[in-house]
């Protein structure tokens, strides 16, 4: 895959069919990394999904390709489901992800636990890490053992506003319900991550109060960039996210990146600039919502001006030229959240309430 | 020559719950598949058991979304020891690369609630459905039934839409009539994973009659010896002897061609769940037609295939009884994957 023509000296060409050129130095930065993509989808397309979970010979060499040279390591490709009955949805999708890992095993790894996670990269395989972005499938507390059993590691609380509390499309701010913290403290229990990303600014807060480990955000980005978006959460979301050990993941939804205009990967990286500044470069990675094909381009959901297959050179480099160094990079490509995870699944008793952590940019 | 061939068991339940264990392993590698370990594996790996078919039970959509998803989730933990054997090819993988082959399949039809179902379960991996278990579903009626309705008609949509995407069609439990419509019905091979001669124990209603017999073979089918003591001889004592007759008598009726194993036992010999709980199988109704006995409590398996290495038995024994090699390797897995391989999609 490297064996490509030099354009520049210490500058490569890593992907066919494009002009884009990447460092060595990033090439090298990528490939060394657990990359971690905590909102990253093999597939937009979810009927593609389930052929290659149940016919799993569509599921090509050329489709593998695609998904190791994305230089992602570990997937967190978690869906929402809200019609009907969520439980059912749910638990097909799980079924489904890990039909696909069993007809994939030799390529494909779940992950699990800390080891796992420590190890998928020198074992070269893809990790996937199964998740939900709803919690409503969870009917009673014994549920998130329940679904922790099949493999899930990563809930959601609320996708639109649900019995646990409220999302951040609805027209009320609701709080986190009783229900809501009796199930986040299950889910510290068992060591399944607890993700605010859909929810409502308050429900969000309350979530950071309840929860005794670091709480993810795994695909938002900063609202003090695009004001009127609650999707994005607020300085002093952020603030206490990171107080207690959480990481945000920013993501490359066109809406959440930019207020309007063209918005490129330079208005991304302004969002990791912000949280590294309000928070700590140890408090943010990479959510991007996105898979290795893009949206379909009416929807206008895409940044302009980057192939969302490259998109994790494109960090790096781009990062890179942000001065920030190689060790930064990698807690940004993936170290964040492989530190966050493991001590959400760490059995230690959890932490006492965590003292904030220094700005450092 | 157990090694020299793909061996399939056509219904081995891999480990049973042991409730003395706290918890089961079985229910510790499937919550947690990381501790499955190698001696675990080893065990199964010189079983000579090549393929292990589940014959689990679902009782509903949901409970089989729950199967599919622990098992899938158990095997693609351990792709140097285990595979998922979805297609003859994957028999022959799981015997050269020695690696613990296991079929997903369920002893009962009943989380298909749809003939749609059949794909999605397909999709994820199902390869053998037992119409029924022991009692109604509204496919057809189990032997233990109060009244054998036969295949209803939704009964034969749901077979027909398995023959359809490829799925096999078992009736090892199913009662006379319904056993009976599904060979009628059947355009593809029909097996009986698990199961005995009528006709050597007469009085079990579990057990084949001569004329299912022969309409199975008839389909193209395959007939896996069942090890359960009560199902091999109606009094004790049960030796190897008495399973070694119904071998031979299924061969005299229809030909050796129509052999195969399905133990109805896991590794280890247990032909349920031991140690004071799960499922109990003496609470069911109408138990008593099972004709249960054994030489000692919960010891269900016959004499001298109890044990884990109860291939070897078993081979010498064919052996014993005049048996040619090829004869016996058709028997292990041969005569299996052949009907399989007409079964299955190609």
């Amino acid at each position: 895959m490297l064996a490509a023509p030099m354009i520049n000296r210490g500058r490569f060409r890593l992907f066919a069919g494009t002009t884009a050129e990447y460092s060595s130095l990033t090439i090298e930065l990528v490939h060394t990394t657990t990359v971690i993509d905590m909102l990253g989808l093999l597939t937009l397309d979810y009927r593609r999904f389930l052929r290659w979970a149940q016919q799993p010979a569509y599921f090509t060499a050329g489709d593998l390709q695609r998904v190791k040279q994305s230089g992602i390591t570990v997937f967190h490709p978690a869906v929402g489901f809200e019609q009907a009955d969520v439980r059912e949805s749910s638990l097909t999708d799980l079924s489904d992800w890990n039909a696909f890992l069993a007809a994939h095993s030799d390529q494909f790894q779940r992950i699990d636990t800390i080891e796992d996670l420590s190890r998928v990269k020198s074992e070269g395989m893809i990790g996937i890490l199964l998740g939900q972005q709803n919690s409503a499938h969870f009917h009673t507390e014994q549920d998130v053992d329940f679904f922790y059993r099949l493999g899930q590691r990563v809930s959601q609380l609320t996708y639109n506003s649900n019995r646990l509390g409220g999302g951040s499309s609805d027209a009320k701010d609701e709080r986190l319900t009783a229900y809501g913290a009796s199930i986040i403290r299950r889910m510290n229990k068992v060591g399944m991550a607890v993700d605010v990303s859909h929810c409502s600014d308050r429900t969000t807060l309350d979530a950071f109060s309840v929860s005794r480990k670091p709480v993810l955000v795994t695909h938002s980005n900063c609202r003090a960039l695009v004001p009127r978006s609650r999707r994005c959460k607020t300085d002093e979301a952020i603030r206490k996210m990171a107080a207690g050990g959480g990481v945000i993941g920013i993501t490359m939804i066109r809406p959440f990146v930019r207020a309007s205009g063209v918005a490129t990967m330079a208005d991304m990286f302004d969002h990791i600039d912000h949280v590294a500044r309000i928070a700590g470069v140890e408090h943010v990675g990479i959510g991007s919502d996105v898979d290795l094909d893009g949206h379909d381009p009416l929807l206008h959901l895409d940044l302009s001006g980057v192939e969302v297959r490259k998109k994790i050179f494109d960090i790096a480099e781009g990062l890179r030229h942000r001065n920030y160094n190689a060790d930064q990079i990698r807690l940004i490509l993936g170290g964040n959240f492989q530190r966050a995870l493991t001590e959400i699944w760490s059995k230690t008793p959890p932490a006492p309430a965590a003292v904030p952590t220094p700005p450092a940019i | 020559m157990v090694q020299e061939s793909p061996v399939v068991d056509l219904l081995n339940q891999f480990r049973f719950p042991d409730f003395s264990e706290r918890p089961p392993k079985i229910e510790r590698w499937l919550n947690a598949p990381d501790t499955f370990t190698r001696e675990d594996s080893e065990a199964y790996l010189s079983s000579g058991i090549n393929v292990f078919a589940l014959g689990s039970g679902a009782s509903d959509y949901e409970s089989g979304l729950r199967f599919f998803a622990r098992w899938n989730g158990f095997i693609a933990a351990h792709p140097d020891v285990m595979l998922r054997v979805t297609s003859t090819r994957d028999i022959g993988q799981a015997h050269q690369a020695h690696r613990i082959g296991v079929m997903l399949t369920l002893q009962d039809s009943t989380h298909f609630r749809t003939p749609r179902d059949v794909d999605e379960f397909f999709g994820l991996g199902q390869r053998i459905s037992q119409l029924t278990y022991n009692l109604n579903n509204r496919i057809g009626s189990g032997f233990l039934e109060r009244r054998d309705g036969g295949l209803s008609v939704f009964g034969e949509s749901i077979m027909k839409r398995m023959e359809e995407v490829g799925m096999a069609v078992d009736v090892s439990h199913c009662a006379d009539q319904t056993t009976l419509d599904a060979l009628e019905a059947a355009t593809k091979p029909v097996l009986f994973t698990h199961a005995t001669c009528r006709t050597l124990i007469p009085n079990l209603m579990r057990a084949k009659t001569d004329d299912a017999i022969r309409r199975m073979a008839k389909t193209g089918g395959v007939m896996g010896i069942d090890f359960i003591r009560f199902m091999v001889r109606d009094r004790e004592p049960v030796t190897i002897e008495n399973a070694l007759d119904h071998f031979d008598y299924v061969r005299k009726l229809v030909g050796v061609d129509h052999l195969a194993i399905g133990s109805d036992l896991d590794l280890v010999g247990n032909g349920n769940a031991v140690g004071g709980g799960g499922f109990n199988p003496l609470s069911q109704p109408n138990f008593e037609r099972y004709g249960y006995h054994v030489d000692k409590p919960d010891h269900v398996a016959v004499t001298g295939l109890d044990n884990s290495q109860r291939i070897f038995d078993l081979t010498e024994g064919l052996i014993g009884r005049g048996y040619s090699d090829s004869e016996i390797q058709a028997i292990l897995g041969g005569n299996a994957i052949r009907v399989l391989s007409e079964t299955w999609p190609h």
